[in-house]
């Protein structure tokens, strides 16, 4: 909604500058986003008679105009239309002068002849804009004197308030004199400081009566609460007077007809929308508001053709709709040039009804966006004798007395209860009830007390025009907006205290974070809808992904079922960026369905927490140990072995695993024995299968780590028991191990511990050796054991035997041969 | 034996005590410090060799020779211990400076990675919360509609559903345009218990997409409800995580607004940390900010959730946390923070004081 101030001026009156009239109102929820000043920079804009229009003598639908620009010099211009006529006045800019935005006009030849100046329609001198399609010079009348200042005589600039509204003030401030009652009880005049104009006053109504011209009937009164029709005979169709296309123009429509405009005015003024049949094309000349059949079909005013569904509304003849009830006219019955009598439509419809009509024909217009917010049954009668009045004052014709209004449900004022002290209560200042009442009062409610339901409580009248408010809450908005929340004091809840938890699950997540960013990796946010084609290849379970029906592109069409797919993306971003090292990690949730297709609460889809990571490029060759080091299986090993140490998970161990998304060579499983004995699969970590990478353009080796948040928290409980320190020294034995190469040290490590028995205090593999004399295909492996007793020192015999039967075992059950 | 004199004893004493201080004196190393010490306190040594003869002094005068011979062996020890311990000094300096390393190498230990800048500020903000007593909770983001619009007081047909344009799955079951559908199931799953009083980060989704809009993002949801919760409690607390977020000078101002969900409600804005509230390019000109949307629990909606609002209040905020992260960054396009750049998340190093993760 935009607001020209010159024009609030009619209703209103406010002792402030623009800027904080538009602070004023922001701060009691009108919101103003600007205060825009029309026509800005425009200067030496003249006011000039037109004397002479002749075609131009190359024609190309070009004019050579002559007019008088009140210095007696006839001046020459050419402009590209010639709605003007000898003796009418318009806006001439001169060469030296300026347009909005400060665009200077100068002399030039069009074809071959030379314009001094140019012509200016309306959205020139008042945007700055190219004039619209059809729009001609602006005429300015005949009263207008040659030589005056043209932007004076326009009131420019002008300034206008943008309004930025919620749906709720929308209810009540898509009007000029919704916003002058806002504004009046900004300045505490109250609904007393809006100068209403007098509707009725105006008309001079003559010839047959309404009644007998047209007839109305409402078919489905659920739909539409009143219909009043008035009849105007005689018109004649053609531009609006200027004072009345800027005002439009300001407010941001755009100026078409004296019909038209008449009603987008008055619709502006009282936030009624309103429409003109050509009464010529009402077969019957009577109007029918009811439901569509099914498939019925109409052509709006935007000239499409649609197709209308059983539940919407429309107005109808008695043939065929001619209007979509509150959305859009039909082309069929709009006014036009031969146009001579029409039928003026005010009415009121169901706001709900409007906009599932206009959300299903995906058509949006001024009138629906004030109708289903809901608009004034009051303002349907006065809007409507406005309309006509200043109908037959711009397009001549007579206005039929009387009007058919049919009103089956008339509105009953709606009354609300409203305790004062839950004001004070809720708002947590004290506001005595008389305040409450006066407040109120300015924003046109009347209070009146209701001793029967208990001491100070009121009954209060919501005014017609205030659709949105039917509750006490509402009520206490009110008192608050006008009060001002900067006078409410802030204050400390004061309840018992509380302890700020945080779940589990949330202090796993976060540290599982911290050890990842410590060593070394970056944790990234990706976007949760992915691309069907893609999300499969690295997802960690093979579901069919929930699939979104409305998306905004293919490619975010649904959701990601695993973490890597967006770290893989985001390598190949990095890599075409020449970021070659690169250590990344996401901590988030993957989407599974779950549950069946209707959505019902129980089968909501699955959010499971998941921990990723990925591992890029050599670190830069240079100084220092890890100079040159490549992100391999072993690196990301001990990446998950520090990770989970992080987190208390005890007791994992690594398997190999199918995963078809890893290399099958240098991937694994991580498990741990879950609560009842069975393995239970944390994840995985291994270098991503360089076949599934292709399909992301990266080359480069991947190492990666996936992890289920979940899985990790239900292996992390192992709560810490204290053990007493060793009192006994320990004793230690080295063994070398010579197998083949298939033979894994984890193998070699688990024949060690249960030979070695309750005296083995540790085991641990301090070097693995290839190359001569250890045969080729095989390897040397050296672990240190060593062995304690926790009550008694060991001898040197009783860990020689011990040890000879770990030699034993290793030799016995595995085939090795010792060094 | 033959008795010795005391005279010649005691020059012999003297004359070695003088031998031995020039020799430690120029003494040059370690080895002929040593050299000195076995030459006079040696076994056979000259000092040791006084020491020895004593008993070959007439006896009355034994105990004044003996008294003088330890002095001299004590002072002569003493000597010895003092320049062996110059020369252990001196070594182990000449031996530090030969260690002395190149400082501007590099470390030898990687450096951390960065926290994601939503993660900082999510933390930062669950900490001011948490303090305060506010439980972190979390709901789903593939809603129902009763759950993200009905039980917030947006049927359907409501004009309030254009303020929020979502993405669907089937009729019913949608991604979550906003955090407040957690306010309905925790109070559902706790009424009666009071307070209820949490925070709720997450995940919402919205059909809106350019450099201010982004289709995913996230809110963090703020609810209490007690008995006799106000207006100006809603203002203090938010007060309090104004100044512990944008730091103690930063004011906040509640503009009158609609949400479906709380009456009254408000749009509040914090004075501009970057001009202080006096007017820039970030703010506009205006000096402030807006942040976040907030307001009393609607009557409806404490019902829904399982509530009497004749005997309750609340009220309730959300958040924006890519928007605070561009004010308190000064990041210009909200598309950078799922960009996986590591241009853009390489620069989020952890910011003096602020402690953030554990």
């Amino acid at each position: 909604m935009r607001v020209p101030l010159s024009w609030l001026r009619d209703y209103v009156d406010w002792p402030w500058e623009p800027g904080e009239l538009a602070e004023r109102l922001t701060m009691a929820g009108v919101n103003v986003e600007a205060v825009e000043e029309l026509g800005a920079g425009v200067r030496g804009i003249v006011v000039a008679r037109v004397e002479k229009v002749e075609p131009h003598p190359r024609g190309g639908g070009l004019w050579v105009v002559e007019v008088d620009a009140g210095s007696g010099r006839t001046r020459r211009v050419v402009a590209g239309v010639a709605n003007m006529r000898p003796g009418d006045t318009v806006p001439y800019a001169p060469p030296g002068s300026t347009l909005p935005g400060g665009w200077e006009i100068g002399v030039r030849r069009v074809r071959g002849v030379e314009s001094e100046g140019m012509l200016l329609a309306l959205s020139e001198l008042v945007l700055g804009e190219k004039p619209r399609e059809g729009e001609g010079i602006l005429v300015l009348g005949r009263e207008a004197v040659p030589g005056s200042d043209a932007a004076e005589l326009l009131g420019l600039p002008e300034r206008v308030l943008e309004l930025d509204l919620t749906p709720n003030y929308a209810t009540f401030c898509q009007s000029l004199i919704g916003v002058a009652r806002e504004v009046a009880a900004l300045t505490r005049a109250g609904p007393a400081g809006v100068k209403r104009p007098d509707p009725y006053g105006a008309l001079s109504p003559s010839g047959p009566e309404a009644a007998e011209l047209a007839r109305v009937t409402i078919r489905d009164p659920d739909l539409c609460r009143r219909y009043v029709a008035r009849v105007i005979s005689g018109v004649r169709l053609g531009p609006s007077p200027w004072w009345l296309q800027l005002r439009v123009l300001a407010a941001g429509m755009r100026p078409i007809n004296n019909i038209v405009d008449a009603t987008n005015y008055v619709m502006l003024e009282y936030g009624q929308p309103l429409h003109a049949f050509d009464m010529a094309r009402l077969r019957g000349r009577h109007v029918v508001v009811r439901r569509a059949s099914e498939g019925e079909v109409i052509v709006t005013l935007d000239g499409v053709r649609r197709t209308l569904e059983a539940d919407m509304l429309v107005i109808a003849d008695e043939e065929r709709p001619v209007a979509v009830a509150g959305v859009m006219g039909g082309e069929d019955s709009e006014v036009g040039p031969g146009t001579t009598d029409i039928l003026l439509e005010s009415a009121h419809f169901d706001p709900k009804s409007v906009r599932r009509t206009s959300t299903r024909l995906g058509l949006t217009s001024e009138a629906s966006s004030r109708f289903e917010k809901g608009a004034d049954p009051e303002a349907v009668d006065p809007a409507s004798a406005r309309a006509a009045a200043l109908i037959a004052e711009l397009a001549g014709g007579t206005v039929a007395p009387g009007s058919v209004d049919v009103y089956p449900r008339p509105l009953e004022p709606v009354e609300v209860e409203l305790r004062p002290h839950r004001v004070s209560a809720l708002l947590g200042v004290d506001i005595t009830p008389d305040e409450t009442a006066s407040l109120l009062h300015l924003l046109g409610f009347r209070c009146r007390p209701l001793p029967a339901r208990g001491k100070d409580v009121l009954s209060v009248t919501v005014p017609s025009w205030r659709a949105d408010v039917s509750a006490e809450a509402d009520l206490i908005e009110e008192v608050a907006r006008l009060y001002g929340y900067g006078r409410i004091p802030p204050t400390l809840p004061r309840g018992v205290t509380t302890v700020g938890r945080r779940s589990p699950t949330r202090r796993l997540a976060d540290r599982a974070k911290a050890a990842m960013v410590h060593l070394g990796f970056t944790e990234t946010v990706s976007f949760s809808l992915v691309d069907p084609e893609t999300v499969g290849l690295l997802s960690p379970v093979d579901v069919k992904p929930l699939t979104l029906a409305n998306p905004l592109s293919a490619n975010q069409s649904v959701m990601r079922t695993g973490l890597l797919g967006g770290l893989v993306e985001a390598v190949e971003r990095n890599l075409s960026r020449a970021e070659r090292v690169l250590r990344l990690f996401e901590l988030g949730a993957v989407y599974w369905p779950r549950g069946g297709p209707d959505g019902g609460e129980e089968d909501l889809p699955e959010e499971r927490p998941f921990l990723a990571a990925v591992a890029v490029g050599r670190t830069p060759e240079g100084v220092g140990p890890l100079a040159g080091w490549e992100p391999d299986f072993f690196y990301m090993k001990g990446v998950l072995s520090a990770v989970l140490w992080e987190l208390g998970v005890a007791g994992w161990d690594l398997e190999r695993t199918e995963d078809r998304r890893l290399h099958p060579g240098r991937s694994a499983a991580v498990v741990v024995e879950g609560q009842d004995g069975e393995a239970v699969e944390l994840g995985v970590i291994g270098e991503l299968d360089p076949r599934v990478l292709k399909a992301y353009d990266v080359e480069e080796r991947v190492t990666a780590l996936e992890l289920d948040v979940v899985r990790l928290l239900e292996a992390s409980r192992a709560a810490v028991r204290f053990r007493s320190l060793p009192r006994h020294p320990a004793v230690s034995r080295d063994v070398a191990v010579v197998l083949p190469e298939e033979v894994e040290a984890g193998r070699i490590e688990e024949v060690i511990r249960r030979s070695a028995g309750a005296l083995c205090a540790g085991v641990r593999l301090f070097d693995v050796y290839r190359g001569d004399p250890v045969p080729p295909g095989h390897r040397s492996t050296a672990w240190r054991v060593v062995y304690r007793a926790p009550d008694r020192s060991l001898t040197d015999a009783e860990v020689d035997e011990v040890h000879g039967r770990v030699r034993e075992a290793l030799r016995e059950e595995l085939g090795a041969s010792l060094r | 034996m033959a008795e010795l004199s005391y005279e010649g004893l005691l020059r012999r004493l003297e004359e070695a005590d003088a031998r031995a201080r020039e020799a430690v004196a120029r003494a040059r190393s370690r080895p002929e410090l040593e050299e000195v010490r076995v030459r006079f306190l040696g076994r056979g040594g000259e000092i040791t060799q006084v020491l020895r003869s004593l008993g070959r002094v007439e006896p009355q005068r034994r105990p004044e020779l003996g008294r003088r011979a330890n002095e001299v062996r004590e002072a002569v020890e003493a000597l010895i211990r003092e320049r062996a311990e110059a020369f252990e000094e001196a070594e182990t300096e000449r031996r530090l400076q030969a260690e002395r390393v190149d400082i501007t190498l590099p470390g030898t230990v990687p450096l951390p990675g960065t926290y994601h800048p939503l993660t900082l500020v999510q933390a930062e903000m669950e900490r001011i919360f948490t303090a305060m007593g506010f439980e972190v909770a979390e709901g789903p983001e593939v809603e129902t509609d009763w759950y993200n619009f009905q039980a917030l007081n947006i049927p359907r047909d409501h004009p309030a559903r254009d303020m929020q344009a979502s993405f669907y799955f089937t009729e019913d079951l949608l991604l979550r345009t906003q955090t407040s559908p957690v306010q309905i199931r925790y109070m559902r799953a706790h009424t009666p218990a009071l307070p209820v009083k949490i925070v709720a980060p997450g995940r919402v989704y919205r059909r809106d997409d350019d450099a201010t809009h982004s289709p995913v993002f996230h809110q963090l949801e703020g609810l209490l409800v007690d008995e006799g919760v106000t207006l100006g409690d809603l203002k203090g607390v938010l007060d309090v995580f104004a100044r512990e977020m944008f730091g103690p000078s930063t004011r906040t101002r509640f503009r009158p607004s609609y949400f479906p969900f709380t009456e009254p409600s408000a749009e509040v804005d914090v004075t501009c940390s970057v001009c202080g509230g006096g007017g820039c390019r970030t703010c506009g000109g205006t000096g402030w900010v807006e942040i976040l949307g907030a307001g009393m629990v609607h009557p409806q909606v404490l019902e829904n959730g399982g509530y009497d609002p004749e005997v309750v209040s609340g009220f309730a905020f959300g958040v924006g946390i890519e928007r605070v992260a561009m004010i308190r960054y000064g990041v210009d396009d909200i598309r950078l923070f799922y960009s996986g750049d590591i241009r853009f998340l390489r620069q989020f190093r952890p910011e003096g004081e602020r402690r953030v993760l554990s």
